[in-house]
């Protein structure tokens, strides 16, 4: 049963397995990482020392083929934030934790001397190997290597340069079915968190672990082809996501006027049609070769929402082009070439940044006239300076905040320290009402509103729904499911019959609720045991008096509007 | 009369088609003519590459396209 913890201490290098403690039970994803850190990391532990500690968790249907069920999770306090921090991404690794019988790995400590391990978790136990050959290198040379060493069915939990250096926008990848190294959780600089720790990667080899224990076998199999037909009936999840993958947003936000354009100062981007869903399709499919405009993430995805992005010649470029990504690097830097964002999301995956972050620095860097807007070669460049880690690229990496105080910049778009991904605060106000009050950040996997049926531009409503998409997503990224998931999910119901035929419980949906708001209730107790108030809770001023130009709207919420919002 | 092009993403199988309409005819009665599934939460009605809603009123020759609302990238 799914039930273990693997507890690592860097500072003495030992590992050991224990039970979940009494009332961890019903926990998992970031439910679980969050409650972990609340309980056992003081609130104002250094991000980088010894006292914070990296919980790398699955949900509770890990190591199963559930499609979407396979998220791996993973948090810390953050370097970048400096408060709590989770951020989740496909892949293989949580499939494997969930086959190996772990539903955290809590890593501690800090080691005694500077050097790098590899930490290799089998059935029968955990080493710590050196990683010092792997120091410097990218990250797909790093997998790559660790394949030849371990095997290639492995799970591996890496980070990049990046990570090594302790850069706030460093990011932790996973490898995905294919092999690929490019499943990031990307925000917060949990990849400096790793990297202080002298962790260069996790090697999970699940050879030989038994089948997953189902308590009502034949319940499961039900209740899991009910939740898969759910997918494969709903236009969202079978035709649209596996056939544009996540960039068929962009066309709404555009529409919407929430779509971040020339750092984030407008909400349309004319070049939106070279870069959204169509476009990257179209791209895809007419070079043929090695690219794919469908892709699983996780073993078993029925989405497949990911992709795979060949150059012209069709070889793999990059593997996935995702809506953020396209957009950040993109819109964000009115970039129109599908080629020059894919090229500079490989940059970034190889050296393990995350790429909102970076995008949202480059965007304050060319406001800052570093470069020009539209440059795709400048784009680049900058990413080359990141790469070649020169004092430019350090303050790039930086985050957008460092690089907007670095550069004398006033239109810094992030909160709680954090750049926003590819939602235009004043197009999409629930979502910036999300930005504003998640103990996150600016994080649209938060609790992301774009789909509601609403006049976004507005205020009227927008709290609530943002309270409501919280807690909606909240719950998905506690069980380990992926978010795609949502709008196929008519009854969240099944999520709870699927769970309790695993492991013989019997909860509702609404327990699901009460678990979820339990633990955002937990997030917000530790941001405030770190020194954040409601002061924290508001976007940059040039938000609330700016109009953006797609739709004449400001950011018009005050302190008090969060009245309404309850966990 | 106002022209419109319409453009329906709900579904792979949709074709593009033309339609004559009485000028201001408002969105939600555009909706009506178009027989869409009954599903409004999960579109977004765009003209001309801009959102509109139930309450507005077209006015002019216009590309009208129906998109599938999504949970996010």
């Amino acid at each position: 049963m799914l039930n273990q913890v693997l507890r690592v201490r860097m500072d003495t290098l030992e590992a050991s397995s224990e039970e979940l403690k009494q009332g961890y039970q019903l926990l998992a994803g970031r439910a679980l990482s969050s409650q972990i850190i609340l309980d056992e990391v003081k609130p104002h532990a250094e991000p980088l020392g010894p006292h914070n500690k990296l919980v790398i968790t699955c949900g509770l249907l890990a190591g199963t083929t559930v499609s979407c069920a396979n998220r791996l999770s993973i948090g810390a306090k953050s370097p970048l934030t400096g408060g709590i921090k989770e951020s989740n991404a496909g892949g293989i690794a949580a499939y494997k934790l969930g086959r190996l019988g772990f539903r955290a790995i809590v890593v501690e400590g800090l080691p005694v001397n500077p050097e790098w391990y590899v930490l290799v978790v089998t059935k029968d136990g955990c080493q710590f190997q050196s990683g010092s050959h792997l120091a410097g290198k990218g990250i797909t040379e790093k997998a790559t290597i660790l394949y030849e060493q371990y095997g290639e069915k492995n799970g591996l939990i890496l980070i990049g340069p990046a990570g090594e250096k302790r850069l706030l926008t460093a990011g932790i990848a996973n490898n995905d079915p294919n092999g690929t190294p490019s499943r990031f959780s990307g925000r917060g600089g949990l990849g400096a968190v790793m990297g202080s720790k002298g962790l260069v990667a996790i090697v999970l080899d699940d050879a030989n672990c038994s089948l997953p224990i189902l308590v009502e076998r034949e319940t499961f199999q039900d209740k899991m082809r009910e939740f898969h037909q759910m997918l494969l009936s709903n236009p969202q999840t079978s035709e649209v996501f596996p056939q544009y993958g996540t960039a068929a947003m962009m066309e709404i936000t555009n529409a919407l006027g929430g779509l971040p354009t020339r750092n984030f100062t407008d909400g349309r981007f004319a070049g939106a049609d070279k870069l959204n869903g169509e476009a990257l399709h179209r791209t895809i499919t007419s070079r043929g070769g090695e690219g794919s405009p469908t892709h699983g993430c996780m073993p078993g995805c029925l989405i497949r929402c990911s992709n795979i992005y060949p150059d012209r010649a069709g070889k793999v470029l990059v593997s996935p082009l995702e809506y953020e990504t396209i957009c950040l690097l993109g819109s964000n830097l009115e970039v129109d070439d599908l080629d020059a964002i894919a090229e500079a999301n490989r940059l970034c995956n190889d050296y393990g940044v995350d790429t909102i972050e970076i995008g949202c620095a480059i965007g304050v860097a060319m406001e800052a006239g570093v470069a020009s807007f539209g440059d795709a070669k400048e784009l680049i460049r900058l990413l080359n300076e990141v790469v070649n880690d020169t004092w430019l690229g350090r303050i790039l990496a930086a985050g957008c905040v460092v690089t907007g105080k670095t550069l004398g910049v006033r239109r810094v778009p992030a909160v709680k320290g954090q750049g926003m991904p590819g939602y235009e605060p004043r197009g999409i106000k629930g979502t910036a009402v999300t930005y504003a009050t998640s103990p996150m950040g600016a994080d649209h996997t938060a609790g992301n509103v774009a789909r509601a049926n609403v006049k976004h531009h507005l205020k009227d409503g927008q709290v609530a729904l943002s309270g409501n998409a919280q807690v909606g997503v909240g719950m998905l990224d506690a069980l380990g499911f992926c978010m795609m998931v949502a709008p196929a999910l008519k009854d969240r119901q099944i999520l709870a019959d699927m769970i309790n035929a695993r492991y013989g419980w019997q909860l509702t949906a609404q327990d699901l609720v009460q678990i979820t708001r339990q633990y955002l209730r937990a997030e917000l107790e530790f941001n405030r045991k770190a020194g954040f108030t409601i002061a924290h809770d508001r976007l940059p001023e040039h938000f609330y008096y700016e109009v953006n130009p797609a739709n004449g709207a400001v950011f018009d919420f005050d302190d008090a509007d969060w009245q309404e919002l309850n966990y | 009369m106002i022209r419109l092009t319409v453009t329906n993403k709900l579904s792979r199988q949709c074709e593009p088609c033309c339609l004559e309409l009485n000028e201001r005819i408002t969105v939600a009665e555009l909706l009506a003519v178009l027989k869409l599934p009954d599903d409004r939460e999960g579109m977004l009605i765009v003209v001309n590459g801009r959102a509109v809603y139930d309450d507005e009123c077209l006015e002019q020759d216009c590309a009208v396209t129906i998109l599938p609302m999504l949970c996010g990238g």
